[in-house]
């Protein structure tokens, strides 16, 4: 239930920032926030990453963030209260989860034939 | 982090310049090669409901008609497909009218009278069935029969429609309405685009250039 109000409270948060734009693709090529529409939680997604490898130089305050790049090469964070991420960096480039451009809908990692592919939401 | 950064630049370089081409294919209708089959993908329809006027030749299939004694034979016409063309048949000439009848002639004749004295090859059309003279008399016919092949697949719920190109219907060449298609001048896609659910809505994907 508390876990629920946070992430409730984030969301309104997030909204009330006025940081929600529209899904562009431009939005997905660089590190950037979902708020689910099916539970109200919201997560980062960092991609350009090297498949099944983790983020080098990730951090999110004060802790080191360790886990690897999916197929697609990029990697899906839970906003948690213990890891809230409302500030982090990647190696020499800090970020506010305020300020990350927001979408509406996921980007997927999805097997073609024998390669991984990621897709993104049709504009 | 050079790394990082160069794969970020790269990617919004990427998305910036080589996108909208890219992107723009999977507006109209496309095709997808995957292990030797092709898929031809009809986007921008209204979901769960069928194309209006999407139709694909197909291929032509042999039918061994059973002429009666007059030497007519015919075959129940398809609402949706009706041929196109039959070969073994002058299609050319083709005409409308009554179903063709055979009557027996009174005794003691041991002849067979139709009320349509066509010549061998003669094609009538009476909306429901289409008849074949294919002879003279009691006997068989093989005709070549190519259908309109109407596609009534509806489409996804993201609005679009995915239909496999087959031997019986190769799409090679295909309408939507008034527009005309071929298999050739489609643009190709390298991966699919899918349909997927996003909470309560079901939205389109595309690979991401």
């Amino acid at each position: 239930m508390k876990k629920h109000s946070i992430a409730l409270a984030l969301v309104s948060a997030i909204v009330s920032t006025g940081a929600i734009v529209s899904s562009t693709l431009a939005n997905f090529a660089v590190p950037h926030k979902l708020v689910s529409r099916s539970n109200n939680e919201v997560y980062v997604y960092i991609p350009g990453q090297l498949s099944r490898s983790a983020v080098l130089g990730f951090v999110a305050g004060d802790k080191a963030i360790t886990s690897k790049a999916n197929a697609c090469g990029f990697l899906r964070i839970a906003v948690k209260i213990n890891r809230p991420m409302t500030s982090f960096s990647i190696g020499a480039t800090n970020y506010t989860l305020a300020t990350l451009p927001a979408v509406f809908s996921p980007m997927i990692c999805r097997k073609v034939g024998t390669t991984s592919q990621t897709y993104i939401p049709a504009p | 982090m050079k790394r990082i950064l160069s794969a970020l630049a790269l990617a919004g370089v990427v998305v910036s310049s080589i996108a909208p081409a890219v992107l723009a294919n999977f507006a109209v209708p496309h095709k997808w090669v995957d292990a030797g089959k092709t898929y031809v993908y009809v986007p921008g329809q209204t979901p769960a409901v069928a194309v209006t006027g999407f139709t694909a030749p197909r291929a032509p299939t042999t039918r061994l008609l059973t002429l009666n004694n007059c030497g007519w034979g015919s075959f129940t016409k398809s609402a949706t497909s009706p041929p196109t063309l039959i070969t073994g048949a002058n299609w050319a000439g083709k005409t409308t009218g009554a179903a063709v009848t055979c009557v027996k002639d009174a005794a003691p004749a041991l002849t067979y009278t139709s009320n349509n004295a066509g010549a061998v090859g003669s094609v009538v059309d009476d909306g429901a069935r289409i008849w074949i003279k294919g002879g003279t008399t009691i006997g068989s016919a093989t005709i070549g029969i190519t259908t309109a092949g109407t596609i009534t697949t509806a489409a996804n719920a993201c609005g679009f429609v995915r239909v496999t190109a087959s031997v019986s219907r190769p799409m090679t060449a295909f309408q939507i309405g008034a527009t005309n298609y071929t298999l050739a001048a489609i643009p190709t896609v390298t991966a699919p685009m899918i349909c997927r659910k996003v909470g309560t809505t079901s939205q389109t994907y595309v690979p991401a250039p």
